[in-house]
């Protein structure tokens, strides 16, 4: 086994510049390497229809159950990530919801310094109650399904998050600290 | 070329004068080039994430196909020891972006110039 491995000096560089995005008829869905511009994602989803924006920031955290975090990444499968979100919004823009008009989920990627934002979510509604149940909603699907994965570093090493362990396609029962992979190799080639 | 080979160079020249009835010559042998190339492989790729991305030092493989889905682990870990314990046990499979279930679609065929995911838990928010 390799001695723990420390985060990279140089960040793995960015698998694409600005956004990579799907929208159209009231969705959007985004995928960046940059700061996320929180302005602009309630704006997307502002209408004359909605009595209510509701808008959702998740934060790096600078530690897991107490222990200090140092660094923290992202990594995705572009197409894969895209598709899942869009599933996402387009089962939440379903008839089971017809008073949201706009959705906008955005999530960040590549190292996220402690306390900036990893994740936007941002929707209008006819009235505030079903806002805050949807974004709630959206942001559990978004944790259960999409294809993006956290790497915390410490001071001894890193971990490869797991939301909820073995969410998909187990084949065997894992505990969930064997769901927590400690990254022994330095190299982490980022897409 | 093989018969596979053809029928898919066929029915792909056939989707793009479907859809781009205008198309350019020039880009017409792009998109076929594109197609061919694919069609022609005598691999499939296999893209690891996160953990298996570590695990393997790689962000990809090219694997000599076809293969089916349910020898994929097995071959896997020959390469890379111990992958499958560590790593690949709590992982999903892609193919072509769509999830294959390991024991329902034990049999289907990874073709060659597909591209497969080693999708581990994911961890978003």
């Amino acid at each position: 086994m390799a001695e723990p491995a420390s985060p990279p000096e140089e960040p793995a560089r960015p698998a694409f510049e600005g956004v990579k995005a799907v929208e159209g008829n009231g969705s959007y869905v985004g995928l960046t390497y940059d700061k996320l511009d929180i302005t602009a994602s309630v704006d997307r989803v502002r209408s004359p229809k909605a009595g209510a924006v509701v808008l959702f920031i998740g934060t790096t955290r600078d530690n897991f159950e107490g222990k200090s975090v140092t660094t923290l990444e992202y990594t995705t499968y572009v197409p894969l990530a895209l598709r899942s979100l869009s599933a996402i919004v387009s089962s939440l823009k379903s008839t089971v919801n017809p008073s949201l008009h706009a959705i906008s989920i955005i999530h960040r990627l590549g190292i996220v310094p402690i306390g900036e934002d990893s994740i936007v979510i941002s929707l209008s509604t006819s009235h505030r109650t079903e806002g805050w149940r949807i974004a709630e909603e959206c942001l559990e699907l978004v944790k259960e399904k999409v294809e993006i994965w956290k790497r915390e570093w410490f001071v001894d090493g890193g971990i490869w998050r797991a939301n909820r362990d073995g969410a998909k396609g187990v084949t065997e029962t894992v505990s969930s600290s064997e769901a927590e992979i400690p990254v022994e190799l330095l190299e982490q080639a980022d897409r | 070329m093989s018969a596979r080979c053809l029928e898919l160079v066929h029915s792909n020249i056939f989707k793009i004068l479907q859809c781009k009835p205008d198309l350019q010559t020039n880009q017409y042998s792009n998109l076929l080039a594109g197609t061919l190339v694919t069609a022609m492989a005598d691999t499939f790729k296999v893209l690891y994430f996160a953990a298996a991305s570590t695990y393997t030092g790689k962000a990809e493989d090219s694997i000599p196909g076809p293969m089916p889905v349910s020898k994929l682990f097995a071959h896997l870990e020959d390469k890379y020891p111990g992958f499958r314990k560590k790593v690949l046990t709590s992982c999903a499979l892609s193919v072509n972006l769509d999830y294959v279930d390991l024991i329902e679609d034990g049999e289907m065929e990874i073709q060659n110039g597909d591209e497969v995911g080693i999708i581990p838990p994911v961890s978003s928010g």
